[in-house]
């Protein structure tokens, strides 16, 4: 049975910006992460991240096993050096080697080792619950200003605006789809106003809402949401975008959500939906703020005849064969 | 659905001059699109085009069992409003297009819902937001803005007329909401 190991980390004379960057960059990294890595406050952390320039300062307060030094410079040395760029922000592929070569080094301080136990109940539902803090969709949740350029081998790059809501590729959606499990080969850089002025002025603005919708239902795997409660009453406010590709087959689901406040798996049955479909829908549509919740079932379920419900299934086959048609 | 509704399944594409009403009706439609197209007489509208509908575009659908859908277009003209009257009578469900390169194209949707008040009491509407590609501004939210402010619940798409996808999904919509809203 293999050990999953927590590893955490002090950053030390970096600025709440720079700070903001770093956690930034090791969520992204955590998909391609053997352990865990958590970021403390406390001095006992397993490793502190600090500028190269504070070697010789700190080397006899700190064990320079434990010390791992950023740097914008290619530096020749034999301490654990982290590169990063000219504002600090680590390289996304350097962070990922060098955590893991570290965590298989001995531990330099006694790691809060957690040998799988049998799960209890809440800890089994978590389990199963779908966790909007991972790779790209952590960070486009977000609250800070940054601009962001993410690039992939083979890839158009994506430009994220977090400040103005926008999002900026040459490629439509559903060509984005390699960066939304963020890749361990996938890079970032944090630009500047005038840098990301000059990289996009070719490329048109797009909601951000739209990219996280998309990220969501393409990684949410049909699991419920968190804190989810099988009686949670809800209904959707407004539309999302449902002319995204693949999304079309959420109109029912969108139609019967806006129409009724009721719990998931009323909608799921209701609408003849598999329940992961409904979970996936409502994951992405609560991201984007287009859930509200209610104390009270409100419904007002048409009691469509079969006579009906075959006529209106006849048209919408219809329109879908004139689609694939013409 | 009785058998005298089922014999007019209709769908009424109504909206601003220019917004595609006329495009979105023949690209979807099994039969050359019967128009009634004329010089237009309005100031605003001779500005924006050469021929518009002055009474009705008309254009079918059919379905396996031979039960026509009949697709309504109304007339952009201001003074052919009372063609919406008679058009939607009957009808099951409504497309508003808007011309989002219009000069107020949130006045104009304001001013569509308020036509059809009556009708969109008892039934459902789509709107599609066409010339997308030509200025993002007003924006999709910013529509949705109006809808809530009026308490309307109806879905916003941006569209291309030409596309049948886009018209299909449009109709699609309507299909849903019929069954399920």
């Amino acid at each position: 049975m293999s050990e999953n190991q927590l590893f955490t980390l002090k950053l030390l004379g970096l600025s709440a910006e720079e700070k903001q960057r770093f956690d930034a960059i090791l969520s992204l990294a955590e998909m391609g992460l053997k352990q865990s890595w958590q970021i403390i406050e406390q001095d006992n952390a397993n490793f502190f991240i600090l500028s190269y320039r504070l070697k010789n300062k700190l080397a006899n307060k700190i064990p320079i096993e434990r010390c791992i030094f950023y740097t914008s410079q290619t530096i020749e040395d034999s301490v654990n050096i982290l590169p990063v760029d000219s504002h600090n922000t680590p390289r996304l592929r350097a962070l990922i080697e060098l955590f893991n070569q570290l965590a298989k080094q001995p531990s330099p301080l006694p790691t809060e080792t957690t040998t799988p136990q049998p799960p209890t109940t809440n800890q089994a539902i978590a389990d199963k619950c779908f966790n909007p803090q991972q790779g790209l969709l952590s960070y486009l949740l977000k609250t800070t200003k940054e601009i962001q350029r993410f690039s992939l081998h083979n890839q158009e790059n994506l430009y994220v605006h977090l400040e103005n809501k926008y999002y900026y590729s040459a490629s439509p959606l559903d060509k984005l789809t390699a960066y939304f499990n963020s890749p361990t080969e996938m890079q970032c850089k944090i630009l500047s106003e005038n840098q990301f002025t000059a990289e996009t002025h070719s490329l048109s603005a797009q909601p951000l809402n739209n990219l996280i919708y998309y990220t969501t239902l393409n990684i949410a795997q049909g699991l419920p949401p968190k804190q989810y409660t099988a009686n949670m009453i809800v209904r959707l406010k407004r539309w999302p975008n449902l002319k995204l590709s693949d999304c079309q087959e959420f109109i029912r689901i969108a139609t019967f959500m806006q129409s009724n406040s009721t719990n998931l798996a009323t909608v799921a049955e209701k609408t003849a939906t598999p329940l992961s479909f409904v979970y996936n829908f409502y994951n992405a549509c609560q991201l984007i703020g287009f859930i509200e919740y209610n104390q009270e079932e409100e419904t007002v379920f048409k009691e469509t005849n079969s006579e009906t419900k075959s006529l209106l299934s006849q048209i919408s086959q219809r329109l879908n064969e004139l689609s694939n048609e013409k | 659905m009785s058998p005298e509704q089922k014999q007019q399944i209709k769908f009424v594409f109504t909206g601003c001059v220019g917004a595609g009403k006329t495009t979105a009706i023949s690209i979807i439609s099994e039969i050359p699109v019967i128009s009634t197209e004329a010089k237009p007489s309005e100031a605003s509208v001779i500005k924006r085009k050469a021929s518009t509908t002055v009474a009705m575009d008309y254009g079918e659908i059919t379905l396996a069992d031979q039960t026509k859908i009949h697709l309504y277009g109304t007339p952009g003209q201001r003074r052919f409003d009372f063609m919406c009257h008679i058009l939607t009578e009957g009808a099951l469900g409504m497309v508003i297009l808007i011309d989002n390169s219009h000069e107020d194209p949130l006045a104009e949707l304001d001013y569509f819902l308020n036509l059809n008040a009556a009708f969109l009491q008892k039934n459902a509407a789509v709107i599609g937001i066409s010339h997308y590609d030509i200025t993002t501004e007003p924006s999709i939210d910013d529509y949705y803005q109006v809808l809530s402010e009026r308490g309307d619940p109806w879905p916003v798409f941006h569209v291309d007329a030409r596309e049948v996808n886009d018209v299909a999904l449009l109709l699609n919509t309507l299909v849903t909401m019929l069954e399920y809203g």
